[in-house]
């Protein structure tokens, strides 16, 4: 067909290399599980805990490709699906990246799933029970996923907002794996994989992290994530000093409030 | 009316009330300046007649009026401070009045100014006595202390929120700052929950130093809280060493702590040489804990320890020398340095008692180490008695608060439990079912431990998740206590039966939660307490915290007044909701756009015909894009809930609140509802009606039917806290509808010009915060403070009750649109 040509496969990511991924549970065992029973995943939890960084562990492991869709306010469902476009005259017809998953049999992975209209989480409800179509109602076909289609969305509860709450007929299609700032031990250990720090260095940071987080809902939305850490981390490396790369990666991400700045250099001030 | 007042009437025996000025009316168009003049000749004229109270004769009333008017700019301040203190006794004045002519004599004029702000401070927050102490201070020395106020000063006050907030960042804990109200005698300690810290540091030049200070100081408190320091848990001492005092009444006493120390012969000394002992242990634990700040404390304490002088050479006793040596060698971190050697027999090198401090575990070691250092103290310096030194930053234990604390802790856990208890008792079946297939719990099944305490009540084992709470209850129970048909008993008795936790059940946390409330901290349903700073138009300047606002539900009332009022305004409501809707904005199809969900045909169609007629096609923009242009408006509705509101005002209040529901329900702006009253400051009612995220559904319903006319009207601090609520939106237009029915007024000096003036500041922080509010006032007359209160555009003054419902949708519609 024509339009096969026209397939843009740049969302597509077959992953040759491993990506590192260290398992703070059984997290690895069940989503194969999961996989193999063709039941879809949702996995919350805070940002920058690593949960894109665990699905690309998996597309590798399970040999799929994945395509990632990053949910913004404005998604609506022809942007999943499809849409025609015109090209010289004629109109055409472009897959969306849930058809092209669901065609190619890879892995979907809608992220930050909240953060997409309400009318268009809906379009992933045939897909996401047992019957695992697609209606494409624009060219009015269905497609049927195969086995290996699999589709995972994300999301952070964090966000306490009445607005940003996930339907219950939406998250009760879907296996839920819980993410958490992983332990110390483990922050460590994968703080120094990432950005090649010394374990002195990364206690240092994993300390300032849980300090951060302590104050999660006492001014800040939330913690220092492991995303974070690993900046700082190589800031340092590259020889930035380290109250300048702490401050650059970490407080001023988490927040514009002056006030909280200044607790944050305070503590800071008080670890290093 | 009698004595008592009824709520929303003026009091009238109130000394100070301002009576109604016949220039009133015509106040907007004065100037200020005239204006200044004016309060001015007022505060005179309501002094004149609080001395004319207290039998002043008319030839001193002028005489002191005489005098204030000396003070030439500052003399409206003082009018104010004397009026403030006449309302307690005039003979205050006569004496003020002299001492603030002593301090204008060595103060230059801005001083002065800042002197009685200080003075004023004094008085809002900790009353007459601590001002007037401060006042008479007015000798050159004190007065010269004053003045050279260190630049690098800091205050706890301005600090101590931020203080908090690191300290639950680097502790995890919830502590509060509290000011000591000490500096010498003992500037730090804690009662292991709040932390008291000196009203003002300082101790160094610099403001950077007495931050840091600060922080070791808090920091210092909460590793003493957090390592045990408080709470020392040793075996008892090898008994070849003698009988140490009183061990056993130690252990069970209520007051530990104290018991423990006023067991030595010396207790001050105990106290203090634990403390030491504990710090030296305590570095460990801050080095590990917040290295950053241990490392920069070290120079901070080198300073400290070089400014330590005693004044004639070395303490006069050996033991106060003894401490000051071991004090100062922990100051330098077991430096050589220490200049105080105390050259005893090996027994009491303070060398060595610092080595083995260091190398303690837990607080026990120290306790042990204590009874054998105390034992060798009375001997080598006997009959001695220690003064207690200043021990700078580490303060000295107070056993008396930590007792304090431990027992209110105590108290509101068993509060707690026994209302959970008691509401199990009431309600049959209310144990769920262990490993049941009910879908109450699927707790797992968790069998009584020996040796642990249970309560055994209606045959089944609940337990006890608190060793305080255990305390407790075994003193209250058996014998009818609060829990009645309970009995303690231990795990080996219970025969591995299952064990419930409080947790199990459905209710919780709806239990007295006085100990936290202060901190404005606690969830829930209960109330929530606020502070409020309030305007002081005489001072120009805010009072600060000067108002306690409690934010709770409305008591839901019966009856279906929301439906009642439906039905009466039937077909009206029904335009209404049409009206709204129409004002409602509907996801808008945008033509011709370069990008969008889909193909626009006319555009197509007419590119394509273009294109076969040989002309250039008119553009690229063939799609169709849906938009939705969203209201992202938040309102927040504050009614009047004073008593002058009872009967029409009130009802027509509530009315228009149904129809506002209704239309905003139809146009979908997020909206809140609450009520304020109150009386005095020390009570100010905030009502939630409806919060922004509720629905308006049967709960908010009942509470619109539960509105009624309470107390008075202190409008300030329910904007202020409106203000806050409506800055957490986050929405971009964020309005506040204000509904009064006259002007703001409280059963205290909260009346007249102070009210108004008060309410207009709030007003004016309102439009700072990028708020819009608005204010609907329903009165039959115009009365001239309302623009000047308001502001010019922003009220509405509706003259007849009757109109409200009617009006304020459309008041509404005109705002947002």
């Amino acid at each position: 067909m024509a339009m096969s040509k026209h397939l843009k496969v740049q969302e597509f990511i077959a992953i040759k290399e491993k990506p590192y991924y260290m398992p703070m549970g059984k997290e690895i065992e069940l989503f194969e599980a999961a996989y193999h029973n063709m039941i879809p995943v949702l996995l919350k939890g805070p940002t920058g805990c690593g949960k894109t960084r665990f699905m690309l562990h998996m597309a590798w492991k399970l040999g799929r490709p994945m395509v990632t869709v990053s949910c913004h306010d404005d998604l609506t469902a022809s942007d999943l699906v499809g849409r025609y476009l015109v090209k010289g005259g004629e109109t055409l017809w472009v897959d969306g990246p849930l058809s092209r998953a669901v065609k190619a049999g890879g892995i979907c992975y809608l992220d930050e799933i909240v953060e997409a209209r309400k009318d268009t989480t809906v379009v992933i409800h045939p897909l996401a029970d047992d019957r695992r179509i697609l209606p494409v109602e624009k060219r009015g076909e269905t497609l049927a996923a195969p086995p290996e289609f699999m589709l995972t969305i994300s999301y952070n509860p964090g966000y306490q907002s009445v607005l940003k709450e996930l339907k219950q007929s939406t998250r009760q299609r879907f296996m839920a794996l819980d993410f958490k700032y992983p332990p110390d031990e483990l922050e460590i250990e994968i703080i120094r994989h990432e950005s090649g720090a010394d374990a002195e260095l990364a206690k240092k940071l994993v300390m300032f992290a849980g300090k951060t987080r302590n104050l999660k809902d006492r001014g800040l939305t939330e913690g220092a994530s492991t995303r974070l850490l690993v900046h700082a981390a190589r800031l340092i490396n590259s020889g930035i000093e380290p109250a300048k790369a702490f401050e650059a990666a970490i407080s001023f991400s988490l927040t514009d409030d002056t006030e909280m700045l200044e607790t944050l250099s305070e503590i800071l001030d008080s670890i290093l | 009316m009698g004595n008592n007042h009824p709520p929303g009437e003026k009091p009238r025996e109130c000394i100070s009330s301002l009576p109604e000025r016949p220039g009133e009316k015509t106040r907007a168009k004065k100037t200020k300046a005239e204006e200044n003049n004016r309060d001015y000749a007022c505060l005179k004229d309501e002094l004149a007649r609080n001395l004319g109270f207290n039998f002043f004769e008319e030839a001193e009333i002028e005489a002191l009026l005489g005098e204030i008017e000396a003070f030439g700019e500052m003399s409206r301040k003082v009018a104010a401070l004397c009026l403030q203190l006449s309302n307690t006794s005039s003979n205050l004045v006569e004496r003020t009045l002299g001492h603030i002519r002593r301090a204008r004599a060595s103060l230059p004029e801005e001083e002065l100014g800042a002197w009685l702000t200080r003075a004023f401070d004094l008085l809002d927050s900790s009353g007459l006595q601590q001002a007037v102490s401060f006042i008479s201070k007015s000798d050159e020395a004190d007065l010269e202390r004053f003045k050279n106020k260190n630049p690098g000063a800091v205050k706890l006050e301005s600090i101590s929120a931020r203080l908090e907030l690191y300290l639950k960042g680097i502790s995890g804990m919830d502590f509060r700052i509290r000011a000591s109200g000490q500096i010498i005698e003992n500037p730090c300690y804690t009662d292991s929950s709040a932390i008291y810290l000196p009203e003002r540091l300082d101790v160094f030049c610099g403001a950077r130093e007495n931050l840091l200070l600060y922080r070791l100081m808090a920091a210092h408190k909460w590793a003493q809280a957090a390592e045990g320091t408080l709470a020392p848990a040793f075996e008892s001492p090898s008994p070849t060493e003698g009988q140490p005092p009183a061990m056993d009444a130690a252990k069970e006493a209520s007051d530990p702590l104290e018991r423990f120390f006023s067991a030595f012969a010396d207790r001050d000394f105990a106290l203090d040489l634990y403390n030491i002992l504990e710090s030296i242990r305590l570095d460990s634990f801050l080095k590990k804990e917040a290295p950053g700040l241990f490392e920069k404390a070290k120079s901070l304490r080198l300073q400290l320890l070089e400014g330590r002088s005693v004044p004639d050479g070395l303490p006069q006793k050996e033991k106060d020398a003894f401490i000051e040596g071991l004090f100062e060698l922990y100051l330098a971190g077991g430096a050589e340095k220490a200049p105080y050697k105390v050259s005893t027999d090996g027994e009491l090198s303070q060398k060595e008692i610092w080595r083995k401090a260091r190398g303690h575990k837990c607080a026990g070691e120290s306790a042990l180490a204590l009874f054998d250092l105390c034992r060798m103290a009375e001997r080598v310096f006997p009959h001695e008695r220690y003064t207690p030194a200043n021990l700078l930053f580490i303060g000295r234990i107070r056993p008396d608060e930590v007792a304090r604390e431990a027992f209110e802790k105590q108290l509101a856990l068993q509060r707690k439990f026994e209302g959970t208890v008691t509401k199990i008792i009431e309600m049959p079946d209310m144990f769920p079912q262990p490993r049941g297939t009910g879908k109450k719990t699927r707790a797992p099944f968790r069998p009584a431990k020996p040796g642990k305490t249970y309560l055994l009540i209606r045959g089944k084992l609940l337990e006890l998740e608190d060793d305080l709470l255990e305390k407790a209850l075994k003193n209250a129970l058996p014998g009818g206590g609060p829990v009645p048909g309970g009995v303690l008993i231990d795990g080996a008795a219970a025969g591995g039966r299952h064990v419930y936790r409080l947790s199990d059940f459905p209710f919780e946390d709806e239990g007295d939660k006085t100990y936290d409330e202060a901190s404005g901290q606690t969830g829930g349903k209960t109330k929530k307490t606020f502070k409020y700073d309030e305007w002081d138009y005489r001072r120009g300047g805010y009072r600060k915290g000067w108002c306690t606002l409690y934010e709770q539900d409305v008591h839901a009332g019966h009856g279906p007044f929301v439906e009642q009022t439906l039905k009466r305004y039937g077909g009206y409501v029904t335009a209404l909701r049409n009206k709204f809707e129409l004002l409602r904005s509907e996801p808008r199809l945008l033509r011709r756009q370069m990008d969008g969900d889909d193909i626009d045909m006319d555009a197509m169609v007419e590119a394509l015909a273009d294109m076969k007629a040989g002309l250039f096609p008119s553009g690229e923009d063939l799609f169709v894009r849906y938009e939705r242009k969203e209201r992202n408006i938040a309102a927040l509705f504050l009614l009047d809930m004073s008593g002058s509101t009872k009967g029409w005002v009130n009802q027509a209040e509530k009315e228009s609140v149904v129809l506002m529901c209704e239309a905003l329900q139809a146009l979908g702006d997020r909206y809140a509802i609450y009520g304020f009253s109150g009386m005095t400051r020390g009570r100010c009612d905030f009502y939630r009606i409806k919060s922004f995220d509720e629905v308006f559904g049967t709960a908010v319903k009942k509470r619109i039917a539960g509105i009624e006319p309470k107390d008075y009207t202190r409008m300030g601090p329910a904007i202020r806290h409106a203000n806050s609520i409506l800055a957490k939106t986050g929405a971009k237009t964020r309005l506040l509808i204000v509904l009064s029915d006259g002007k703001p007024e409280d059963y205290d000096a909260y009346k007249g010009d102070y009210g108004v003036e008060d309410t207009r500041k709030a007003l004016i922080e309102a439009r700072e915060r990028g708020l819009h509010p608005f204010c609907i006032t329903i009165d039959k007359e115009a009365r001239s403070y309302l623009p000047h209160m308001y502001g010019a555009a922003n009220y509405i003054l509706i003259d007849r009750v009757r109109k409200l419902p009617g009006r304020i949708p459309e008041i509404y519609r005109r705002l947002t649109a």
